[in-house]
């Protein structure tokens, strides 16, 4: 049985190599990197099926797109970038099913899930409240160990951008969940 | 950032568990979009691509099942019996291979001489179909011998990708490209091959795929995937170019190649499309390509091509033409 790695913390970051200048190999990065282009469309999305499909385009991009790559070596990036705008358009499809979900999530009389999973299922519920941008410097920055200029070229902002846009996210975050620095 | 440690685990933790929840490890890769005719639904309105999701659909399904090591549902009862089913299987060709060794053996309808101290083993599965046998040292498979059957379930014996038709060989994700080493003209079983050598750097240790391939109906393949290295990788590789050497395959009919690459030297239209020459190129990837001194006449129906092209177009484009033997049944224009 084949084991994909259980951290993207590798696959995410291992997509620029300068040496190889060869063509892309699409469906060698569509069997590599499925499980986690589809693990971060989660974590942005909230719904399974909604991030299946929004791979799916992103790979269909990719795939009609990666001749056109002047770095062949950065196709991991693009990927993940198609990834980060399908979410958006899903979201702003979505706007009024995402603030339910977020009422949802915030509402304190929910009824207390297991011991196990009562922590993320509260955090996850903070994290999507949080605006959009925010969610996804934080998934970048804290599920996918990306760093602040990998992020900041992922989402087409500045460093700065980011750093402020994670601090505010962190210092709201701990704000809702009472965990006082 | 702020550093607050206790917050930023729990965030991590959480992150993780719910990535890792909503898409298991365990959970299959799906059909490619581009493989499954889905991509229909996604915008697509270039039908050039339906010959990318042809070569997607062998992709991907190699790829799974490679992975999965899934054997055919109704193995022989031993290593050795040939498959008792008919489906998948070539009319006319024995199914009963002499697979045993060392020594003379007929797999499929070719003669090969095993060599010394090795064993022709009957490894069919479903990735390759029924025609396949390991070659190598008991219990060791370095060596794959293998028919391929037009329009059978196993793989384009040739594919524009790197790798070829050998997917996951490591057998677990790596980030490393294949990097390819050699690629020429050569002879197998007394017909005209084309040999692949890559190496790739595995977690284990650095792979090596050696691939002799005839696209030609009959066609065939032996390839060699192994972690050895040294004198024991020159012993397998120069056994398998003895395997090579000394087979005898049988001919090819006046049949197409089920793959060809290269440069269109010559284009004229006809009624329905182009007669085309194409100048073959041998290799992999395209920035690979080397041309070989070996000129193919098709005739490509319209259909198989983007509608802006002419003539005048076709001429010096880099083509690859898969056929069914008797016709060009799709056409890929790398980079197009």
């Amino acid at each position: 049985m084949i084991r994909y790695p259980t951290r993207p913390s590798l696959p995410l970051t291992a997509e620029t190599d300068p040496d190889d200048t060869s063509e892309v190999d699409v469906d060698g990065i569509y069997r590599s990197q499925w499980h986690t282009m589809v693990r971060l469309a989660v974590l942005l999305v909230h719904d399974l099926p909604s991030a299946e499909d929004a791979v799916q385009d992103a790979f269909v991009a990719l795939h009609r797109n990666h001749t056109r790559l002047d770095d062949p070596g950065a196709a991991i990036g693009y990927l993940r970038i198609a990834v980060i705008n399908r979410c958006r358009s899903l979201i702003r499809r979505r706007a009024v099913a995402r603030r339910h979900i977020a009422a949802i999530g915030m509402n304190a009389d929910a009824a207390a899930p297991e011991a196990d999973t009562a922590i993320d299922e509260q955090m996850m519920a903070a994290i999507r409240t949080l605006p959009r941008r925010t969610q996804e410097v934080i998934v970048l920055r804290y599920w996918a160990d990306l760093s602040e200029t990998q992020i900041a070229d992922a989402l087409g902002v500045s460093t700065g951008t980011v750093k402020s846009t994670a601090s505010r996210g962190l210092a709201r975050l701990r704000e809702m969940l009472g965990d006082a620095p | 950032m702020t550093i607050h440690q206790p917050l930023e685990q729990r965030l991590r933790r959480a992150l993780d568990v719910t990535a890792q929840t909503q898409v298991p490890d365990e959970q299959p890769v799906p059909t490619a979009p581009w493989a499954s005719g889905d991509i229909a639904h996604r915008g697509a309105n270039r039908r050039w691509l339906v010959p990318l999701a042809a070569i997607g659909v062998t992709a991907v399904v190699v790829g799974i099942i490679v992975a999965s090591a899934v054997r055919a549902p109704t193995p022989p009862s031993s290593p050795n019996t040939p498959p008792t089913r008919t489906d998948g299987l070539i009319p006319g060709v024995p199914t009963t291979p002499a697979a045993a060794g060392p020594g003379p053996v007929t797999l499929a309808g070719a003669d090969l001489v095993v060599p010394d101290g090795w064993r022709a083993e009957y490894s069919p599965d479903r990735l390759s179909g029924p025609y396949t046998w390991c070659l190598g040292p008991q219990s060791s498979c370095p060596v794959m011998f293998h028919r391929y059957s037009p329009g059978s379930t196993g793989p384009v014996p040739e594919r524009p990708v790197r790798g070829g038709d050998m997917y996951n060989v490591c057998q677990q994700t790596s980030p490393n490209p294949l990097v390819l080493k050699q690629a020429h003209s050569a002879i197998l079983g007394r017909r005209h091959a084309d040999y692949r050598m890559w190496t790739i750097e595995c977690p284990g240790g650095t792979r090596t795929i050696a691939q002799y391939v005839i696209s030609d109906p009959p066609a065939f393949e032996l390839a060699a995937t192994t972690t050895a290295t040294g004198t024991r990788l020159a012993s397998i590789l120069a056994e398998m170019d003895a395997i090579a050497a000394s087979a005898r395959l049988p001919p090819t009919p006046t049949g197409l190649r089920l793959y060809d690459q290269g440069q269109v030297r010559s284009a004229r239209a006809t009624g329905d499309g182009f007669d085309i020459v194409l100048w073959r190129y041998s290799g992999s990837a395209v920035r690979d390509w080397v041309r070989e001194d070996i000129v193919t006449p098709y005739h490509i129906p319209r259909s198989l091509l983007p509608r802006e092209y002419t003539t005048r177009r076709l001429v010096g484009e880099r083509l690859i033409v898969l056929t069914n033997g008797a016709d060009v049944t799709q056409v890929i224009v790398p980079g197009g």
